[in-house]
């Protein structure tokens, strides 16, 4: 009995206004509905804050990694990648999303890429790591990373895009 | 029927003590004030680039092209001086709506260029429930001087919605696993090869990979095991519910889950990785009391009347 009497008295119905009692209710019915809408989300579709976090979900069937990436070579072709804050900012991930946009637009989305790399680098952002280099290249490549880690070996590459970084 | 759904409502709204659910606003206001002054930079990175970038998602998704910069700078300062009172529990009527509702127009910008970074939704989501809830009737400028509310059902049902949003996420997580990984994820090949390409783009990107990774990658025997641990961390997540010990198992099992991201692939999480994000499953006042204490006799010990000296 005294157990029932606790339980009745810890009971939300009882302790709680009405008005109270409803919009908590609504408060996590919403709030609920909104975490497990994505639930019903096609797989391509993402969102914030509310995600049904498809990252690292999809199905890999290989290595194969297929990425739009620039790189910067000096005189003697020697190429070095250009980083992540000279394409977008310090994130790699919003590098690559930049990099991707860029290929999807074509001839020109692939030259004003371009050349804003260029810009930045002949501005002396690249710091030491980007001396001496007078062209950019915006790639299109297909390597197998478990190879490339295996032998070092990239795969095949097809230049998008270059443009020359003039210093001044 | 109505036993049922009492009983339902009797687990969904416990009655809890005030100062736990003003903990976990404490806890999780303190982690966004730290958070949102370390990320500014990278926000305010976002006003330098090219407005043709801006992809809007959420709130934001109704925008033909990026807010002016000025505007932007204005509602991440005005974030943080909102989560400021937030945290404090200060005007927290205002304060806690604002602060929420400040950070969702802040970091839906930032992940409104064509990457949305999946780091910050648990933050938000966390910010935007307790924003909505009683969670500064004690430990709080607005509380001060009053006595401490006797434990209630209304600050039971917020800790209760926080920890099933922590577990949804995970569980949601888990489900997008299955659903486009196919039963085939388990077998580990499909995380080796990610985890592979993952760490071969960042190099082609001119970013740091993590060398661990590289190392590992000839362990097929891991990576098995790693799909199958992240999967049952994922979909038995749920779990957490039933007992606070549970729950205790799981986050730990989660936090080694984002130790493994961070050290495989270089990704942080930092608020599930704080532990605070997880603060709504535990007796979170224990950690505010416990810090207090501490403060209080640092002060003692540094003012001249606690000092000891004569």
């Amino acid at each position: 009995m005294q157990a029932v009497n606790r339980g009745r008295d810890h009971c939300y119905n009882h302790a709680v206004p009405l008005a109270e009692r409803v919009r908590a209710l609504a408060v996590s019915a919403v709030v609920l509905a909104a975490v497990l809408w994505p639930l019903t989300w096609i797989p391509d579709r993402d969102s914030f804050p509310l995600s049904s976090y498809p990252m690292f979900a999809h199905n890999r069937r290989s290595a194969v990694l297929t990425a739009v990436y620039a790189v910067a070579t000096d005189q003697r072709g020697e190429r070095r990648y250009v980083p992540p804050e000279l394409i977008g900012n310090r994130e790699v991930l919003q590098a690559r999303a930049v990099l991707d946009r860029a290929a999807r637009g074509g001839k020109k989305g692939v030259a004003i890429l371009c050349r804003e790399v260029a810009e930045k680098i002949a501005a002396g952002q690249g710091g030491a790591q980007m001396s001496g280099t007078v062209e950019v290249q915006i790639l299109r490549g297909r390597h197998d990373a478990g190879a490339y880690f295996e032998t070092g070996l990239l795969g095949e590459e097809h230049v998008l895009g270059h443009c020359p970084v003039e210093r001044r | 029927m109505k036993a049922i759904a009492a009983a339902i409502e009797r687990w969904f709204a416990p009655d809890s003590p005030a100062e736990r659910l003003a903990a976990v606003r404490i806890l999780v206001g303190s982690f966004t004030l730290l958070y949102l002054g370390v990320r500014l930079p990278h926000i305010a990175s976002y006003l330098s680039f090219p407005a043709r970038q801006f992809q809007p998602v959420g709130i934001l998704a109704p925008l033909d092209g990026p807010p002016p910069g000025a505007v932007i700078l204005a509602v991440s300062a005005l974030a943080w001086l909102a989560a400021l009172g937030f945290t404090l529990g200060w005007r927290y009527r205002l304060t806690g709506p604002l602060a929420a509702l400040l950070l969702l127009v802040t970091f839906t910008y930032a992940n409104s260029w064509g990457q949305i970074f999946h780091t910050e939704n648990a933050l938000v989501l966390t910010v935007l429930v307790l924003a909505v809830t009683r969670a500064a009737d004690a430990s709080s400028l607005d509380a001060r001087g009053s006595p401490a509310p006797a434990p209630h059902a209304r600050y039971g049902w917020p800790l209760r919605l926080l920890c099933l949003v922590v577990v949804a996420t995970y569980f949601l997580a888990g489900i997008a696993k299955l659903r486009w990984g196919g039963p085939g994820w388990m077998g580990g090949t499909v995380l080796r090869d990610t985890i592979a390409a993952d760490s071969l783009r960042k190099i082609l990107l001119g970013s740091a990979h993590s060398p661990i990774a590289e190392a590992l990658l000839g362990q097929g025997w891991m990576f098995r095991a790693l799909a199958v641990l992240t999967l049952v961390v994922e979909l038995g997540a749920p779990l957490a519910l039933l007992h606070r010990r549970i729950a205790a198992v799981w986050v730990l099992a989660v936090i080694g889950f984002h130790l493994g991201v961070l050290l495989l692939m270089t990704i942080l999480f930092p608020f599930p990785l704080s532990g605070i994000a997880f603060a709504p499953f535990f007796r979170a006042e224990r950690v505010t009391g416990w810090i207090a204490a501490r403060l209080r006799r640092f002060r003692a010990r540094r003012s001249p009347a606690g000092s000891g000296s004569p």
